[in-house]
């Protein structure tokens, strides 16, 4: 029943991705000098990736806890990595 | 064969004994969570360093009149005249950073509905036009003025010909949970510095006042970039000369942003090197294929990877 979903189902998921991001490239980009805005795009962004990881791997029956840690860790250094810089 | 071992740290490899396809060791999820708790380790020793001895990280020191020296070569690269000391502008700054800090806000207009120009007609200063430029955190005084110059608003604070005379605080302080530096800019023309046929004609009109548009942007209190006030133009005319009046601060822990930025920089990059690699290594192996998941990590480290070289010192509003 694992059945692999097809390569355009991967690019469109991927493309949606990748959209969200590119809008938040420019957030970040017209926020400078505001570093609470930017981190608060940042942190939006890591959400967003957060989410679209479990929905994603959901769709595509591959989720497993070992992927979504995965996720939470990448998610996590980017939200640390912003905190230090923004924030502290 | 060692050298080939120590490449498994880095890119992703095969074991002919399990026939088995693993990813570079330094990609895996030990080696991801070393990652944090680096970045733990260092956002509670940068947090211990400035709470006892914040010196540690560098100090620098910058007052008033160097700012409003920058503002002045900023305005002669343009033609302009440069702008005078007040040390009635200089008094409403230095009344606005403490009501700033006291408050605790970070905003033109104060939580309780207190403008920039409460501030400067409170001192005595009659205006035809005032502005205000707001800065903090910045570690340096050719900081603070580049970045009112990159923001289209504050720059044009900077170049209104139609501004005279200028007033500078530079404090210390805490403001919104943050210990830092925050910089007052105002500007005037007094009513006074106005030619007589020029004030004649002004007369009709009423003075007027500006705060940068981001003011707007962020949501403050107030919902005009440039306000019209109400003032009796024929009162009494206060157009003090230029004063000596110069506030100085410290910045403690100056050097800990450079210091963060590359330390960030280099991390997340070598993360992010290691998932760039890894899709290079599969997109030439046949046998290999991309994993979905490699390319939404690359995606975000990307996206970090550019906030963090965009970061700037320091906020103006």
């Amino acid at each position: 029943m694992n059945k692999r979903p097809n390569k355009s189902f991967d690019n469109i998921w991927h493309f949606v991705l990748y959209l969200g991001f590119a809008i938040g490239l420019v957030g970040i980009y017209f926020s400078k000098f505001d570093a609470r805005r930017q981190f608060t795009v940042l942190l939006l962004m890591i959400a967003y990736y957060l989410i679209w990881g479990f929905v994603f791997h959901h769709l595509r029956r591959d989720a497993t806890r070992w992927l979504m840690f995965e996720y939470l860790l990448i998610g996590l250094i980017g939200l640390l990595a912003g905190f230090l810089i923004f924030l502290l | 064969m060692s050298a080939k071992k120590f490449a498994h740290h880095f890119i992703p490899h095969h074991h002919p004994e399990t026939d088995e396809h693993h990813r570079a060791h330094a990609l895996s999820h030990g080696a991801l969570l070393g990652y944090v708790l680096v970045f733990c380790l260092t956002i509670g020793g940068f947090y211990f360093v400035r709470t006892t001895a914040p010196q540690i990280l560098g100090t620098a020191q910058y007052t008033a009149e160097q700012i409003i020296e920058l503002t002045n070569v900023k305005r002669a690269e343009e033609g302009l005249s440069p702008l005078k000391q007040n040390s009635l502008l200089a008094a409403a700054a230095a009344a606005k950073s403490v009501d700033m800090h006291s408050n605790n806000y970070w905003a033109h207009y104060s939580p309780q509905g207190k403008s920039p120009w409460n501030f400067i007609s409170s001192v005595g200063y009659r205006y035809i036009y005032a502005g205000e430029n707001l800065a903090r955190d910045f570690a340096d005084p050719q900081a603070v003025v580049n970045a009112w110059m990159a923001s289209s608003t504050h720059r044009s604070n900077v170049l209104d010909k139609n501004f005279k005379e200028i007033g500078v605080s530079v404090s210390n302080g805490s403001l919104t949970g943050t210990e830092g530096v925050l910089v007052v800019q105002m500007f005037g023309s007094a009513v006074s510095a106005v030619p007589t046929e020029s004030a004649s004609s002004q007369e009709a009109s009423e003075p007027l006042a500006q705060v940068p548009a981001e003011t707007e942007a962020q949501g403050e209190s107030t919902s005009e970039n440039s306000e019209v006030k109400s003032q009796d133009l024929t009162e009494s005319q206060n157009s003090a000369t230029s004063s000596t009046d110069s506030e100085s601060a410290t910045v403690l822990a100056s050097r800990q942003f450079s210091i963060s930025k590359f330390m960030s920089l280099a991390l997340v990059g070598f993360v992010f090197m290691l998932f760039a690699i890894e899709v290079a290594v599969a997109s030439k192996k046949s046998h290999l294929s991309v994993r979905s998941s490699t390319l939404a990590h690359l995606g975000l480290l990307g996206l970090v990877l550019f906030a963090l070289w965009y970061a700037v010192q320091g906020s103006v509003i």
